[in-house]
């Protein structure tokens, strides 16, 4: 498929599998708790995973020593453990420990743990060696290393996650892009449009998380030549957010009501869900013009997943709260 | 005789002319060729060489005749056009199988099995002759006769029978006919003669008249492929090109007329430099024709050169055409809008007619238009006789030749690959650095093919400069953001591994270390840092191998892998996996000791690598043992060869036999070993002057059959295994006898020989004092100066208390200790005879021997009596020749002077060396018993009489 930028006219090597990726989140965005985003920001998955667990007693830093000994071990699966415990420790006298590990060539689980590791203690001091594996020749330990270094509070992190982007393997593209949306760097918008217009795809999101008002208008630009899942999951981000005027949500909706169609009269039902059910809410001008787009959108009364919106329904939704 | 056979025949053939179809007497097998007779014969038949200015048609207009290629609703035609007017003669309908020839005033073609002929100006049919079962090759024309050939089999095949006709040219009449077992080329015809290729060997030359055969042409080094006729003369040949001369008789191309164009290797190279006169012309579209190599001879100054007009080839593949001179060197190269149905060379260019119609004549020197015209029609096959056409001057510079070969290889016409590729190849060899950047940029092109990349990769490789726009390229980086491509990394480093660009390997370490580097360029990209960057790459190296030695991406072979099973297949070597193993090697190579440490490390079963690289590195110390164990055996062969050399070069250089100076010197250099034996005699014989060894030496240096005198069993038995240990230096003769004399100093004889020594004697002044003597034998030893530092233990030894004889010494005599009085006094009466100079030196000694006093006389019968037989008498003879005075005092002086012995033996020995320089008396003349004595004629290897 070769869709076409409305002005460069380039053409977006983009994927079914990444319309599907896009349309779910998208759509899971929608439906996501507000805060979610802050732990997909990654912080110490690892180690939070591993202390719900019903374990022994806790490793401490001062267990540090004895526990990196054990990653000289030719046993890989001692390996592994020590690197679980060291994530566990969450203390950044690991980092140095990791470090060495990963720069002294190990198989392709013991690497990857180890990144996740770093991942987990989110420690600049681990930036470096971090750099270094976002030119590893095996796409999966850089896409880890990206995802390290989003991870880190660093104000050198979105230069590297903006380098990622210009990567031959698109999964690791997606996920700088999406990560460069998470860590909120409002300074990559720009890149992250260059990159759109490239065909990443999921810089769309990131996008809509930290595009102003007048990268709306910008991402307008592609509505009708990027496929409408991956402007969703942009404009999903853009309507769910406090800093953008009404006006432009409205103008959103009416773009997108302009379109019409099933995917879209989902997008908006889902939209509506979000809007709390407050006598306030009701007269939120936003849902407002939701409502009266929906109205406008034909139903598909077989569609397992249609279903005609009315003002009565909305209302009685409204009414039963 | 045959010739006149011929001529009769040719008489006979003369009568029979108009009387209808003659078949004449040709092509026969016993035919001689390359008689200089016959080819005198029709070199003066033929006409003198002539100017190609204008066109041989009949109109003399440039004309061009051409058949039309089929188009939907029309019948092919042929259509005759002027071409100094661009107005159409005339065309007819003809669905002509071969290209149409313009031969005077005719056109002739073929079509499917007729040969039909039309007239030039008007294209009216002339006449037609039946071809049954022939394949028309071609034609040529004299006169009013057009010779024509016909031929089944040309190309193989079981049946081949070929005829060649000469018909009238405007009515067709056939004149006569050869219908032969074989093939015939085109014929060319000249001066009444028809020159016919037959059998791709020979030409035959058939009298135009009668067809029979007067000469015969054979080429001994080539095929003859064909044989055209010009105005210069008559040509033939195959893969170069013969001028039939005076020399022609000779059938080779050193001897003959011959030229091999200078042209380098052309794509798709025809296997002819003229179109193969076996092969008709097509009349339709094809290939053949469409790659050839055009030129038009000129008038030669000589009989032994050709001279082609223009000083130019002209070098035609489908559209692209290419100048060269005569030295091979490319003029310029140029893309026509169509693929050149055919062209002729003329003085100023090339003039070339497209298949679509398209006329352009290009300029010899620039390749630019010189004139153009188009026919708008579709042609299939065309004829050109256009010679001295010229209708314009030359139109501009010429382009640069690297610009138009650039055009050239982008041309996307991917039909002419291989000229493209020859275009590239010409590029490479251009010197201009920004021609590597051009290959750069081409390689670059989207659309180029892949033969084509090759071809550039092969010419960067071979680039010598530029290397600068290597370095920018490969400052570049992929960028998928930026649509930037990563540099052609299989194109760049190979170029600079030849170049030699050691500044380029920071660059490559860092696309080595990029994983957008693509993987099937990791291996010679490792490698070139490895070659050019040595040492200094080593630490790149080991964070590769390091970084990677046990990730996935690197687990495969490294060498291809053959299926187990029969029938499977080959699992190819894994790119990044040999990348890997190179780096190891490298580190292996350039890595010092920490290199090897961390390799050894690596090399260990338990190690964490690759498999595959673990054993490479395993091999890699393995080769370097085997490699250290071949060079030890190779030094140690070398050795012992040098060894051997060296031991038959001494062996060269060992002395024939050995000189008394070197026996000497044996024997001081093993006087210790002597010594006790010596001493132990003393003891027993108070007066023992000499002991004496006459002993056979072999060439290895071993004495044998020792003999000792005196005789005394003690003696001998104590002597005679010490010398025969004794190592002697080695000679070339099997064996040789040898003696030596231990003249023992205060011996019995050396009272009486001194008083003996005539000459020494002879010499004293008159008048002179007692002491003179004393002084005199001290001032010889002074001379001679021979004492060596580590003097034999005998030279100290004490002289025997006896009574000593001093020729002219005081009256007073006293007598020794404990000898009785009356010896004494018979001493004193007896030695006073002896005390006159003259008297004393010449009866002296046999006087001071009889007389030798009370216990010196039996002493001196035995000692003194042996020593002057051999002492003396050889010392005479040896000595005698340069220092026959010393020789003669040597002589007597071996029977008993103490210093004098040694000064006299010092002369004879060097006598006896034919010298006399004080070197060769050292040995002799040094120690109290160096009174050597030389057995020169004792030598005799069989002599061993003793």
């Amino acid at each position: 498929m070769t869709l076409r930028h409305p002005s460069r006219h380039r053409p977006l090597g983009t994927s079914a599998v990444g319309f599907a990726t896009i349309s779910a989140v998208a759509l899971v965005t929608l439906l996501a708790p507000p805060g979610a985003d802050a732990q997909r920001r990654g912080r110490r998955p690892q180690a939070a995973a591993a202390a719900e667990e019903p374990s022994g007693p806790q490793p401490t830093v001062r267990d540090v020593a004895t526990i990196a000994a054990r990653l000289d071990s030719t046993n890989p699966d001692e390996v592994r453990e020590a690197i679980d415990l060291l994530s566990v420790i969450d203390h950044p006298s690991v980092v140095p420990h990791l470090a060495t590990l990963l720069r002294s060539g190990r198989g392709d689980e013991v690497t990857d743990r180890a990144l996740t590791a770093l991942r987990g203690l989110a420690h600049p001091s681990a930036i470096e060696v971090l750099t270094e594996f976002t030119h590893h020749r095996r796409p999966r330990a850089r896409r880890l290393a990206f995802q390290a270094l989003a991870a880190i509070t660093d104000r050198r992190v979105p230069r590297l996650l903006e380098q990622g982007l210009a990567d031959s393997d698109r999964n690791v593209r997606a996920q700088c892009a999406r990560s460069l949306g998470e860590i909120g760097a409002t300074g990559s918008v720009d890149t992250l449009f260059h990159a759109f217009d490239r065909g990443v795809v999921e810089a769309a999101i990131s996008i809509g998380k930290l595009g102003n008002r007048a990268a709306v208008g910008r991402f307008n630009e592609h509505l009708g030549h990027v496929p409408l899942s991956v402007m969703l999951s942009g404009y999903s981000e853009f309507v769910r957010r406090g800093d953008i005027p009404d006006e432009v949500k409205i103008e959103i909706i009416g773009r997108l009501g302009d379109i019409s169609g099933d995917m879209v009269r989902v997008f908006l039902q889902r939209y509506l869900d979000t809007f709390s059910s407050g006598r306030a809410a009701q007269r939120d001008r936003v849902r407002t013009v939701v409502l009266e787009t929906l109205r406008r959108i034909p139903g598909h009364a077989g569609s397992a997943r249609g279903r005609t919106v009315s003002t009565d329904s909305a209302d009685a939704a409204g009414g039963a709260e | 005789m045959s010739r006149r056979i011929i001529g009769l025949a040719g008489a006979a053939s003369l009568l029979a002319v108009g009387c209808g179809p003659q078949y004449s007497n040709a092509f026969s097998h016993h035919f001689l060729d390359n008689q200089e007779v016959d080819l005198a014969a029709v070199m003066e038949q033929l006409p003198a060489p002539s100017t190609d200015d204008r066109p041989t048609n009949s109109t003399g207009r440039p004309i061009a005749v051409a058949s039309t290629q089929a188009a939907e609703g029309a019948s092919r035609q042929i259509i005759a056009w002027g071409l100094d007017s661009g107005e159409q003669l005339w065309a007819v309908d003809a669905d002509a199988a071969t290209q149409p020839e313009i031969l005077g005033d005719v056109v002739l073609t073929s079509t499917r099995d007729r040969l039909r002929a039309f007239d030039l100006s008007s294209g009216r049919e002339l006449w037609h002759a039946d071809l049954p079962d022939l394949a028309y090759v071609g034609a040529g024309r004299d006169g009013d006769t057009i010779f024509w050939a016909a031929t089944v089999g040309a190309l193989g095949g079981a049946r081949r029978v070929g005829h060649v006709v000469a018909v009238d040219a405007r009515s067709g009449g056939e004149r006569w006919r050869h219908e032969v077992q074989g093939v015939f080329g085109r014929p060319a015809a000249k001066g009444g003669l028809v020159f016919v290729p037959w059998e791709r060997q020979n030409i035959a030359i058939l009298d135009a008249l009668t067809g029979v055969e007067t000469a015969r042409l054979r080429s001994t080094d080539d095929v003859v492929a064909w044989a055209f006729d010009h105005p210069t003369g008559i040509y033939y040949g195959g893969q170069g090109m013969y001028r039939l001369t005076h020399r022609a008789h000779a059938g080779t191309r050193t001897e003959t007329t011959y030229m091999m164009p200078a042209l380098p290797e052309l794509p798709r190279q025809p296997d002819s430099i003229w179109p193969d006169g076996y092969v008709p012309r097509p009349g339709t579209r094809s290939a053949r024709g469409r790659i050839r190599v055009y030129f038009n001879p000129a008038p030669a100054p000589d009989d032994v050169s050709i001279a082609i007009e223009g000083d130019t080839y002209y070098f035609v593949y489908y559209r692209y055409v290419f100048a060269y001179g005569l030295d091979g060197t490319l003029r310029w190269t140029r893309i026509l809008e169509q693929d050149v149905a055919n062209a002729e060379a003329m003085p100023h260019g090339l003039l070339t007619f497209g298949e679509q119609g398209q006329a352009t004549l290009l300029d010899r020197d620039t390749g630019n238009d010189r004139w153009a015209w188009n026919a708008q029609t579709e042609i299939a096959s065309v004829d050109l006789d256009a010679a001295g056409f010229d209708p314009s001057a030359s139109s501009g510079e010429a382009r640069p030749l690297r610009q138009s070969l650039n055009e050239l290889v982008l041309d996307p016409d991917n039909r002419l690959v291989a000229a493209r590729a020859f275009a590239i190849s010409l590029l490479g060899q251009m010197e201009e650095p920004e021609i590597t950047r051009d290959l750069l940029d081409l390689y670059q092109q989207r659309a180029m093919p892949g033969a084509l990349k090759e071809a550039i990769r092969v010419a960067l490789r071979g680039r010598r400069s530029g290397e600068q726009y290597l370095m920018e390229a490969l400052a570049r980086r992929y960028d998928y953001l930026q649509e930037t491509e990563a540099p052609p990394l299989e194109a760049i480093v190979p170029a600079l591994l030849a170049m030699e660009h050691t500044e380029a390997v920071p660059q490559l370490i860092t696309h080595l270390m990029d994983h957008e580097t693509p993987a099937a360029v990791l291996p010679e990209l490792v490698d070139a840092i490895v070659r050019l960057g040595g040492a200094e790459a080593v630490p790149a190296l080991r964070r590769f191998l390091i970084l990677y030695r046990e990730d996935s991406l690197f687990a495969g072979p490294i060498t291809d892998q053959q299926p187990e099973e029969e029938g499977g297949q080959v699992i190819p070597a894994d790119p990044e996996a040999r990348a890997l193993a190179r780096a190891a090697q490298g580190i292996f190579e350039h890595g010092g000791p920490e290199g090897r440490e961390l390799l050894s490390s690596l090399a260990v079963a338990t190690a964490r690598l690759h498999e595959p690289v673990r054993d490479h590195i395993a091999a890699l110390y393995q080769g370097e043992q085997d490699a250290a164990a071949r060079a030890a055996t190779a030094e140690e062969q070398a050795r012992q060869a040098a060894l051997a050399a060296a031991a038959a070069e001494a062996e060269a250089a060992l002395p024939g036999r050995l000189t008394q100076e070197q026996i000497n010197a044996t024997f001081h250099e093993n006087a210790d070993t002597l010594r006790e034996c010596i001493a132990d005699e003393l003891e027993r014989n108070e007066r023992l002057a000499q002991v004496r060894f006459v002993f056979i030496l072999s060439n290895d240096g071993r004495a044998s059959e020792v003999t000792v005198a005196p005789r005394s069993d003690e003696l001998v038995a104590c002597l005679q295994p010490r010398v025969a240990a004794i190592q002697f230096p080695r000679f070339q003769q099997r064996r040789m006898r040898a003696s030596f004399t231990v003249s023992i100093r205060g011996g019995s004889e050396a009272e009486g020989t001194e008083a003996a020594q005539p000459a020494l004697a002879a010499r004293a002044p008159e008048g002179a004092p007692w002491f003179w003597y004393e002084q005199e034998r001290a001032r010889l030893r002074g001379v001679a100066d021979r004492i060596p530092e580590a003097a034999a233990w005998w030279d100290e030894r004490e002289a025997p208390v006896v009574a000593v004889a001093t020729p002219t010494g005081p009256e007073t005599f006293e007598c020794p200790p404990g000898m009785a009085e009356e010896a004494c006094r018979q001493q004193q009466a007896g030695g006073g005879g002896a005390t006159g100079p003259e008297g004393g030196g010449t009866s002296g000694g046999g006087a001071t021997a009889s007389s030798g006093g009370t216990s010196g006389g039996t002493t001196a019968s035995a000692g003194g009596g042996t020593t002057a037989s051999a002492g003396g008498g050889t010392t005479a003879s040896a000595g005698g020749g340069t220092t026959a005075s010393a020789g003669t005092s040597g002589g007597g002086t071996s029977g008993g002077g103490t210093s004098g012995s040694g000064t006299a033996g010092s002369g004879g020995t060097a006598g006896s060396s034919g010298g006399t320089s004080p070197g060769a008396g050292s040995g002799g003349g040094t120690p109290w018993w160096a009174a050597a004595t030389s057995d020169d004629d004792e030598e005799e290897e069989d002599d061993d009489e003793d």
